[in-house]
């Protein structure tokens, strides 16, 4: 029985911890690994001969496509104002100021990312679009404008109860409110012409007279 | 920025999010689903599996919420005694925490979109058209420097939200949304210059600060609003949302915008334009505000500005920059 009741605080600190971890994993990139299977999140994904935006495109994955990842390409280490940073890490670790030790117990996955996936054909693909099934399953676009917009529709009450729907005061540097209301139409107008607006060729025109990307040397 | 007012008792909190607010976890919506490995985290998993009799796991590659999901419910209620919570209750609300707040590039897009849409609104509902030089102009630029970042591409498409008028300032909203106002736009003087500036608002998008830092400020009251807001009305995400808008327009903090600083430097390198631009934006910054950019800066912004660029050199030619100059002045000429 006291063996039993041991073993219950201990899990109950493990699930203190997972829990901790589980609220950690909210972000922008995803992390996976070689041999995860992955879904592009992002609208139109450009599959690329090099892990480089400038490079060839060879193909493209469409919202939902999945890939496998062969490889992992681009590591780097979060910045410190990450949560799971080596700095924020070693903090949290070190207790009683033994950071020496807490330094040395680092876990290397958490306070790293790729910013490539390397798939079958030597081609690539950025990380920043790629998820895992699971979160893959809650980028729903439909039912993510649904709770922005249930998000908006209640930030009213923290300002002015007089106010309806979207509109909101923001207080800007200077401190003096602004209000209106967002017009979410015109916004996606703006966004699908942006859309059309830069072809590939037409960048690389761009980069080619400025001296830019490829053609800085 | 409107400070949070209301603030949930303690006690209202599910008892995970009470104790783990009790032993004073630093709490961010950053990050990602990790995975678990041999050692850390790894281990605990091993005392789980030994302690609920489940099979063996092989570990890495796996992400917490798949995890999560494959523990079993009623882990906690065998052998259970003296205690309010059962492990299976716990179990379910981590998962639910894991399930509610979890975020990608579909939900920071529509995010983005709407602060985008909220601060246009604030100024008058005014933004530059498309149709303008000026702003497929600036979409280039962006564009140039995306390719040039870790983040390349981003659900839908960077934006550049140009607001005519006199403020100056300028920030990013999740989902590559860059707002800048028309007082900063007449601040620059070339295209190096209004390149730094973008490549400072693209590292924050490259870092996720604006998902992190919010979270990392209010620290365990945003959280204690989230937790509590799980089943709710989403009130704290609306504040956190509106918070995010409002710190992304002041400043994060001092820390987070010298990693700015420093990120967007390497970024505008990389992109082939002159880091040491941002020096001269710097200036421009202080003769017109008397600071540069404020009490979220950093007090020794350009002297950690100056610092890094001598590990960031300028990798193009001078003549080259004349040549960017000369574009941006016959854009800038004709701005409407």
């Amino acid at each position: 029985m006291e063996n039993s009741s041991q073993s219950h605080r201990s899990l109950r600190v493990v699930f203190l911890f997972l829990g901790f971890f589980a609220l950690c994993s909210v972000g922008y990139s995803e992390q996976f690994y070689e041999g995860n299977t992955v879904f592009n999140a992002c609208h139109s994904l450009p599959v690329l001969d090099k892990p480089h935006a400038t490079a060839r495109v060879v193909g493209q994955l469409a919202f939902g496509d999945s890939v496998r990842v062969l490889r992992l390409e681009g590591l780097y280490e979060v910045p410190d104002s990450d949560p799971d940073s080596k700095k924020r890490q070693i903090k949290r670790n070190s207790g009683a100021g033994k950071e020496d030790e807490a330094a040395m117990d680092l876990n290397e996955h958490l306070y790293t990312r790729v910013s490539w996936a390397a798939l079958e054909g030597n081609r690539f693909a950025s990380a920043a679009c790629l998820v895992k099934e699971d979160r893959f399953l809650k980028q729903d676009p439909a039912q993510a404008e649904a709770k922005v917009l249930g998000v908006f529709s209640v930030a009213k009450r923290g300002f002015s109860e007089e106010e309806e729907g979207d509109m909101t005061v923001m207080k800007g540097a200077a401190g003096k409110a602004k209000m209106g209301r967002a017009d979410y139409m015109a916004m996606d107008g703006f966004l699908k012409s942006l859309s059309s607006l830069n072809t590939r060729s037409g960048l690389e025109g761009f980069q080619q007279q400025g001296k830019l990307g490829l053609y800085k040397n | 920025m409107r400070q949070l007012t209301v603030v949930r008792p303690l006690r209202m909190l599910n008892p995970v999010a009470r104790i783990l607010l009790s032993l004073g976890f630093c709490i961010g919506l950053s990050g990602s689903i990790q995975p678990v490995t041999a050692g850390g985290l790894g281990g605990l998993l091993n005392a789980i599996q030994g302690a609920t009799g489940s099979g063996s796991s092989s570990g890495s590659g796996s992400g917490l919420g798949n995890l999560l999901k494959k523990l079993p419910d009623s882990s906690g209620s065998s052998g259970s005694s003296g205690s309010s919570t059962s492990f299976g209750s716990m179990l379910q609300q981590a998962r639910e925490m894991e399930e509610n707040i979890s975020m990608g590039p579909v939900d920071q897009h529509y995010i983005g979109r709407l602060s985008a849409a909220q601060v246009v609104s604030g100024y008058g509902g005014k933004m530059y058209s498309v149709d303008t030089e000026l702003v497929r102009y600036v979409h280039s630029i962006m564009l140039t420097l995306a390719q040039h970042s870790r983040i390349p591409y981003v659900y839908e498409e960077f934006a550049p939200i140009l607001i005519p008028g006199d403020d100056v300032n300028a920030f990013a909203v999740s989902g590559g949304f860059i707002i800048v106002l028309g007082g900063m736009l007449d601040l620059v003087e070339n295209e190096d210059e209004m390149a730094y500036l973008l490549a400072h608002e693209i590292a924050h998008i490259e870092l996720n600060h604006g998902l992190s830092v919010i979270a990392n400020k209010k620290g365990g009251e945003l959280f204690g609003k989230l937790m509590g807001d799980m089943t709710g009305g989403g009130e704290a995400m609306s504040e956190w949302v509106t918070g995010m808008i409002g710190s992304a327009e002041n400043g994060y903090d001092q820390d987070v915008e010298a990693e700015a600083d420093a990120r967007g430097l390497v970024i505008a390198q990389q992109a082939g334009y002159d880091p040491r631009a941002a020096l001269k934006v710097m200036a421009k910054l202080k003769s017109k505000k008397g600071h540069y950019g404020g009490e979220s800066y950093p007090p020794d912004r350009v002297a950690r500005i100056r610092n890094k660029l001598n590990s960031v050199p300028y990798l193009g030619r001078q003549e080259s920059i004349g040549l960017r100059t000369a574009r941006f002045q016959t854009v800038w000429a004709r701005k409407p």
